[in-house]
């Protein structure tokens, strides 16, 4: 009874996974049974790892619908990515005390992902979150007003790009 | 009562929602044992504090939870009281420990305190010490209990004229101000000189006096100077018994504290005024 129980619940959680397939193959990214399967189990060993259990619905899914539209996401790495993401996404929450609200955090890592990392995992695992995480851990919480959006710029330690300054080049390097 | 781990676990997967507000889809292990504890301790309440006809044996894991979260709620109510009944009366007698602990801090548990998700925490660390040991206690029960006890300790230094206590309170120690001891137990030290060897509280101890205190503890090792000490605290608080039974915390220090200044001939240093 127990057993069927869990097969039924693991079933569903599947079934949850590539349902998603009917919005994300319009950007090009479709995940199979066993891609599925894949994720699933790679959570449970994270969820293990991090010392986290889940309550309902696999946070796999709102990764899914987050991240989908990125362009810096293909199809032959697709799934890689979303575990990588996955642990990623784990890894803050334990490291923000839980201070941030599962939406709050993917709405952080997608617009950094697109805008500060241009795709790279890395940096933003090692970097961008990594300089945020303490910021919340000092008691920082004005993302709760923003809900994650536009918050990363009051942390960056690195210079970014400065449109102005690239336009007068530009400028002054085609009109002389 | 015996209730198997997975109708605990499903009040705790209920908490863990609650508490994260359906806003996150998972939960650390260390935040799932913190609503473990806290469902544990509201059973125990219900257990420790309810009379059997509450109890009966149909009862669910859930429903126990939930009357002893009552428990809990009604715990704070009575705590409460019993503060702001002592509030209007209470002197710290320039004591900064006492006065830090019972007028800054003790608000703060009121304020802060969560009987839902973390009701073992007691949040304080109550610097000032009571006779009695409550470490084995956690949450609104450890502070229910310190409060009684500092009810006790303030009726009885309360029998006192302030500048008589202060006037101990220096004698033992002249930065009385800032010491971390309870004073009470100075207070009641004293006392406890002047009755075994009937002398009226207002005349302070002369050499006499000591050489009679002596004489009277000499023959005498801890264990009997323990039963001595219980003895006449019974006569003198027979008809105070929650007082007499708070004292009799400090008789076992007290006892070899006497001991050790009659081998030693400092007996001054316990009875200083």
């Amino acid at each position: 009874m127990r057993k069927n129980w869990l097969d039924l619940f693991q079933q569903n959680q599947l079934a949850r996974v590539l349902e998603s397939n009917n919005y994300t193959e319009k950007f090009g990214l479709v995940l199979n049974q066993q891609d599925a399967k894949l994720i699933m189990s790679e959570r449970d060993t994270i969820l293990k790892e991090q010392e986290r259990i889940e309550l309902g619905q696999p946070i796999i899914s709102k990764i899914i619908y987050e991240f989908c539209d990125s362009s810096y996401i293909q199809q032959s790495e697709y799934v890689e990515t979303l575990i990588k993401l996955q642990e990623i996404f784990y890894l803050y929450k334990n490291e923000m005390s839980d201070e941030i609200t599962d939406d709050e955090l993917l709405h952080f890592m997608k617009e950094q992902f697109e805008s500060i990392c241009y795709g790279d995992l890395e940096y933003l695992e090692g970097t961008v979150l990594n300089n945020f995480a303490q910021a919340v851990k000092a008691g920082y919480r004005d993302y709760k007003q923003t809900d994650g959006y536009g918050e990363y710029l009051q942390f960056d330690e690195v210079k970014r790009w400065d449109y102005e300054l690239y336009l007068e080049a530009l400028k002054e390097l085609c009109w002389r | 009562m015996n209730f198997k781990m997975e109708d605990l676990t499903s009040i705790v997967l209920e908490l863990g929602e609650k508490l994260s507000g359906f806003e996150n889809t998972s939960i650390s292990y260390k935040k799932l044992q913190q609503l473990m504890e806290a469902v544990i301790y509201c059973i125990d309440e219900l257990e420790n504090n309810a009379n059997d006809s509450i109890i009966s044996n149909n009862i669910s894991a859930k429903q126990v939870y939930e009357l002893g979260y009552e428990q809990v709620i009604n715990k704070v109510k009575l705590s409460l009281d019993i503060y702001n009944k002592l509030i209007p009366k209470f002197n710290g007698f320039e004591n900064k420990c006492l006065i830090d602990t019972f007028i800054n801090a003790i608000p703060n548990f009121f304020k802060y305190y969560d009987a839902r998700f973390n009701p073992q925490s007691t949040i304080l660390t109550l610097d000032y010490p009571i006779l009695k040991d409550i470490s084995m206690y956690h949450g609104v029960d450890k502070i229910y209990i310190y409060l009684k006890c500092i009810s006790l300790e303030q009726e009885f230094l309360n029998q006192f004229h302030s500048k008589y206590i202060i006037n101990i309170l220096y004698k033992s120690n002249k930065d009385y101000k800032n010491t971390l001891d309870n004073l009470c137990y100075i207070v009641l030290l004293n006392l406890i000189g002047h009755i075994v060897i009937k002398k009226p509280i207002t005349q302070s101890f002369e050499e006499t006096d000591y050489i009679k205190i002596k004489k009277l503890f000499k023959v005498l090792d801890s264990t009997n100077i323990k039963n001595m000490l219980i003895v006449t605290l019974k006569n003198y608080y027979k008809n105070n018994n929650e007082l007499l039974e708070y004292f009799i915390f400090a008789i076992n220090d007290m006892s070899v504290r006497i001991e050790n200044a009659v081998k030693f001939n400092c007996l001054n240093k316990l009875f200083v005024y």
